[in-house]
Order: structure tokens, then sequence, then C-alpha cells
């Protein structure tokens, strides 16, 4: 479970407005809101990109180095996880 | 709407965490708006309707159910004896206590007792800056001073204090008065609430007395991009969530706690919250003859409430993304209106025949909506 592959819960609302969005589990009323970066992140969580994928376009994205992308990257993913707003496989 | 029959069959049972007390059918103010409709009292102390040793019962029997909260209302619940021993007791078992009055009878003595029992929020009915305005609402003289002196006592203690302002025709001009009121007296936040469509406040709906869906909805934009910046005090504007920004869902009020509370009214009857007090049918028992666990675990209505709400929600609710988490806004007044818990709530079916409704909040159609059909063509 190194490097592994996120996927977003179908079930989960996803609503973008301006330069936020809001993410809604409607099987335990969980919401999150999340900024630019957030959706950028959540876009890319579609089954096929691993985390290094991920922090590899975060790099390319943004002014931010590759420990600081995953380090960043793995507690937001986490606590989406813990809303079970996406599921990691192996 | 047709009730199931009572039924124990659903082993896992949420927790009940808050009783509502609504403490007293009596009050001394006559408001325009109410609600619950109380009988008005001229005196400073209602009848008694239960003692408080049944009170005490209710709570006994509703901490092994998961008992966190009690929020104490009415009528005007300082008007009933039993608070002092009440707001006590909920210390002693270490529940948080929240308050819902007029003010009218709270004094520096009542204030300085609430601090030493711990109660974490009172919420204060203001309904403008001043007399003219507030008693003009409230229809008793001398209550607005009254109210002032009620929350300068309470501030006086440190205590959390919020006005509730209902907004309507008559005051919508003075709310930013209002506000600065609040702020003057070091309150610490300022909810605006619509109208209930129940008891009173459907007879000054009808009188035309009240705002629309379009004002209430430019009156929160106003509060957000002008009003609210001009001010420090905390602003919450009780609209449904689906008509809030992104940011503001989750953090302001909105929702109903529906499946984790119980009414408990002035004569010990159980019921959904305070509807019970015009409502027979949302009678569930009384604390004389049932046992809490009981009702809790085995009325009809809850049962709809638990395994209907919200997958079989009607008409707008049942469209709305944040179905689970609004929860119907206020199932009471769907019920008053339409004698059904799983109706739309008005304001959201009102702004979505009004084109009110943001299209974004909605199920579209390569969405799952969870038990409901998906959105059909116009």
């Amino acid at each position: 479970m190194d490097n592994p592959l996120y996927r977003q819960n179908k079930a989960v609302i996803f609503r973008q407005e301006q330069d936020e969005a809001l993410l809604f589990n409607p099987d335990n009323a969980d919401i999150v809101v999340i900024n630019s970066t957030g959706c950028f992140i959540w876009n890319l969580c579609n089954g096929k990109n691993r985390k290094k994928d991920i922090v590899n376009s975060l790099v390319e994205e943004f002014d931010v180095s590759p420990s600081k992308a995953e380090e960043d990257l793995l507690k937001f993913l986490a606590e989406l996880e813990n809303k079970k707003l996406v599921e990691k496989k192996s | 709407m047709s009730l199931p029959q009572n039924n124990v069959s659903a082993p896992k049972t949420p927790e009940l965490n808050c009783l509502y007390f609504y403490l007293t059918s009596y009050c001394n103010l006559n408001c325009s708006h109410c609600w619950i409709a109380p009988t008005y009292l001229e005196k400073v102390v209602a009848p008694e309707e239960a003692e408080f040793a049944l009170l005490k019962e209710v709570i006994d029997q509703a901490l092994p159910l998961g008992l966190k909260s009690i929020k104490i209302t009415g009528g005007e619940p300082f008007l009933n004896e039993n608070i002092g021993p009440l707001i006590a007791y909920a210390f002693s078992k270490q529940l948080s206590a929240n308050i819902e009055t007029n003010a009218t009878l709270i004094d520096d003595a009542w204030a300085e007792f609430l601090k030493e029992n711990s109660v974490k929020h009172i919420a204060v009915s203001l309904d403008g800056p001043n007399s003219t305005i507030h008693e003009g609402i409230r229809n008793k003289p001398g209550c607005f001073d009254k109210a002032v002196e009620g929350i300068k006592s309470l501030k006086r203690c440190g205590l959390n204090v919020q006005i509730i302002m209902s907004l309507c025709g008559r005051n919508l001009g003075y709310l930013e008065e209002t506000l600065d009121l609040a702020e003057r007296y070091g309150v610490d936040s300022f909810k605006i609430n619509c109208i209930s469509g129940i008891a009173r406040g459907k007879a000054f709906q009808n009188q035309g007395a009240t705002l629309t869906v379009k004002d209430y909805l430019e009156i929160h934009e106003k509060i957000r991009s002008t009003i609210g910046p001009r001010h420090k005090i905390k602003i919450l504007f009780d609209i449904p969530p689906a008509f809030k920004p992104l940011r503001d869902v989750k953090n302001e009020a909105g929702s109903c706690c529906i499946k984790n509370i119980l009414g408990v009214l002035a004569d010990g009857s159980i019921s959904m919250c305070g509807i019970g007090n015009l409502l027979s049918s949302l009678k569930f028992g009384h604390i004389r003859e049932n046992k809490l666990r009981d009702l809790w675990q085995e009325n009809a209505v809850l049962k709809i409430i638990r395994d209907e709400m919200p997958s079989k929600f009607k008409g707008i609710c049942g469209r709305c993304i944040l179905k689970a988490f609004c929860m119907g806004k206020c199932r009471a007044e769907a019920y008053y209106a339409n004698n059904d818990l799983l109706s739309p709530f008005s304001f959201c079916e009102e702004a979505f025949k009004a084109g009110l409704f943001p299209q974004g909040r909605l199920f579209n159609n390569k969405e799952d909506s969870h038990g409901q059909p998906i959105i059909p063509a116009k």
C-alpha cells in the first residue's frame, strides 16, 4: 500500500461553485468543503491515478516540493477516506 | 399519510441526544408570529402542569438512551417555577443546557444562577431595536425594556447570549439597528428566523405580514455582501442549507436533528417536538403512562422518521442533494401544512416554483438520488 490507487466514492455528490467545492456523502450526511487545490486532487482520484501520480501532478501544477506535496496529499486524502468520500486500493 | 403499526423490529435505534422541554403552555407575551401559540398570562408564575419529579423522571429515563443535552423553552419557561430545579438537575447529570426565552423575567439573580449551573447558551427573542417595533409584534407593553434588562443581566454574568429576531414586514427595516443593539450589549450571536407557517405564524402569513421567500433570499444576500461585513457579531440566518454558500452549509444553523430529539410538553406528554402542543397525532405518549425507552424504540412516527427520511422525501426535498443533511428543515411545519411528514418544506417548494432554488443543489440525471426517481422532465 505504499503507492495506492485512489477512487472517488460514486455515491458522493460533488458541486463546484467558484473556487471551492462541496463533497457530500448522502449515506452519512458528511459534508466537506474543499478549495481549488482540493478540487484538483478530487478530480485525480479517478481509480487510475496512484499516490505518486497525484504527487507528480501537484508538483507540476503548484509551486511545491514533492515531499511537501506528498505530506499534504496524504493528510487530505486521509480525511476524505475517513469520511468515506474516497476509497483506497492497493 | 398512513402510519405503520407499532413494531419493535429495528434493533438499531439512534441515540436520543437531546430533550426539548416545552416547560409551560403559558406565555407572558402574545406574539403575532408564535408557532407554539401558548396561552397568554398576565401573571409572572404559571400554573404547574407537570411536577418536577416527572421532569426528573424523563431525564433519568433518557440518560441510558444517550441523552447529552436539554433545551428549555415554552411558552416562556421562566414562568414555570420548576425551571430552576430542572436546570440544576441537568447540571448535576453533566448535561448541556440551552434556553430559549423572551428574557423579560431574567434578573441578576437568575443570571447568576444560570452561570453557576453552567447553562451553555441562552437565546433571547428580540424583534426590533426599540419598544415600538418589538412590542408591536410581541403585543405586550413594557416587554422591550424588560428584555433588554434581561440581556444585560445575562451578559454581566458572562453567559453566551444569542438574540433571535423573527424577520417580517414590520421589522425588516430595523434589522441593522437591532444588530447594532446586540453589539452594544455584547451579545455573542444574532440569529434571524423566518416566520414559521404554524399556528399564529400561519395567521400572520395569511394577513400578508410575513416576507416572501424572494424577500428572505434577498436579505440573506444583503447580509452576506453588505450588512454582515459592517458588523462584528456572528450572524446566522435560518434559511434551509440549500440556499447557503458552500462554506456556510455545515457551519450555520439550518438543519434539524429530528432523528435524535424528543419534545417533552408542559404536561409531561412526549412528542416529536413542540408541534405536539398543536397536533395530538404527534403526541407519542405520556411519561406517567409510558416508558421513554418504549416510546423511543417503538413509536410509529419515529419509525417513519428513521426509516423513510430522507429517502422518501417528496417534492423538492426528495430532489435536493442536501436532503440527508437538512432532513427537510422543519418536519413539524411540513406535517402541519400537509398532514404528511415526508412532504416538501414550504420555503424550498415555493423557491423552486419561483425559479429561485439553486439548480446546483439538485440531483442531476447522472446521479443516484437515493431512493427518489431521477428528476422528471418538466
